[in-house]
């Protein structure tokens, strides 16, 4: 009865120790959190904007995409596209797929702007902050001649760790 | 006893510790580019002279032809595939007499364009006629820069002396 009783109190305390596994990550207070401001960014490229001998056109929005990070830790931001190409939302499955690359981003104010690909890319790197940190980054877009005109839309994913 | 003690202890922190974080944090943000629909034509000049001297024309058959070579010259801008065309806004030339001539009401079959070494090609009426073709570019682009030649015949036996003019419409459409 003695060797029956230890065994469940055994038991019991491996099934503590499994669950306790589960649901507390490594490094799980560590984490920062992510928020944010903006969810959708629209960029109109004004026909203005298209060099005519060229084609091309650039628009940069500044700070058009603000998200804040809570972390009691140093932290590192990455971004990715969703997708490799955007969508080509007027007409689906038309037209020339535009490369996800002609989208960049940089921190607000500076920075190297880098082109968006579906690889993850640090873009932030940054120490604890003090409640609820604001960031912001510039988005560059670059049109040409082969983008015709309408609507494309792409996914962006944010991570903090 | 040990083992009991270790298990409340971890218990507890898992109940009653920080929050459950997770490791990572994850948005996503959705970008809309709104691009124009460009079609952009730009002309370097508006006005084409042909000025028949008498020396032009053929002492037999009273007959002159004249040439302006690359006398407009149109680049085109697009993000489409395009095409260019021309339309006379009349089916003759207005005519404004040196003296007191009647007008002769000259057709605009009298005046032709190419572009390149191609034969020219007669107006005919107020029908609009095809100029150039193209894809997507910038003026940069092989193509989408068209020059025109314009080529006009006079006849000593129709044409009394004075100006003729005829406006033409160039349009710039996709394709």
């Amino acid at each position: 009865m003695t060797t029956a009783r230890h065994f469940l109190h055994r038991l019991l305390q491996l099934g503590a120790w499994a669950v306790l596994a589960a649901i507390v990550p490594p490094s799980a207070h560590a984490a920062p959190s992510l928020r944010q401001v903006t969810s959708v960014l629209t960029i109109p490229v004004p026909a203005s904007a298209v060099d005519p001998a060229t084609g091309l056109a650039t628009v940069t929005v500044p700070s058009g995409i603000q998200l804040q990070v809570s972390s009691t830790k140093s932290w590192t931001m990455q971004v990715r596209a969703t997708s490799a190409t955007f969508t080509y939302v007027t007409a689906p499955g038309t037209g020339t797929p535009k490369s996800v690359a002609e989208l960049q981003l940089r921190p607000a104010g500076g920075g190297t702007a880098a082109p968006v690909s579906t690889s993850y890319r640090l873009i932030t790197s940054d120490a604890k902050t003090k409640g609820w940190g604001n960031y912001a980054y510039d988005v560059i877009l670059q049109v040409t001649s082969a983008d015709a005109g309408g609507v494309y839309s792409v996914t962006l994913q944010f991570n903090a760790y | 006893m040990k083992s009991k003690n270790l298990f409340i202890c971890l218990a507890a922190s898992a109940l009653c510790g920080a929050p459950l974080l997770p490791a990572q944090s994850t948005k996503q943000i959705t970008i809309n580019a709104s691009v124009p629909e460009t079609l952009s034509l730009t002309v370097d000049a508006t006005s084409v002279t042909l000025a028949f001297v008498t020396a032009d024309y053929d002492v037999n058959t009273g007959l002159a032809t004249k040439t302006a070579v690359k006398a407009t010259t149109f680049s085109v801008s697009a993000n489409r595939a395009w095409k260019l065309t021309v339309q006379p806004g009349t089916a003759a030339f207005t005519f404004t007499p040196t003296g007191t001539s009647v007008d002769p009401v000259k057709p605009v079959s009298a005046l032709s364009i190419r572009t390149g070494v191609v034969a020219f090609a007669p107006f005919s009426g107020v029908t609009s006629i095809p100029v150039a073709t193209g894809t997507a570019g910038g003026y940069a682009k092989t193509g989408n820069v068209v020059p025109v030649d314009y080529q006009m015949t006079s006849s000593l036996a129709t044409d009394p002396p004075g100006a003729y003019v005829l406006t033409l419409t160039y349009t710039l459409a996709a394709q």
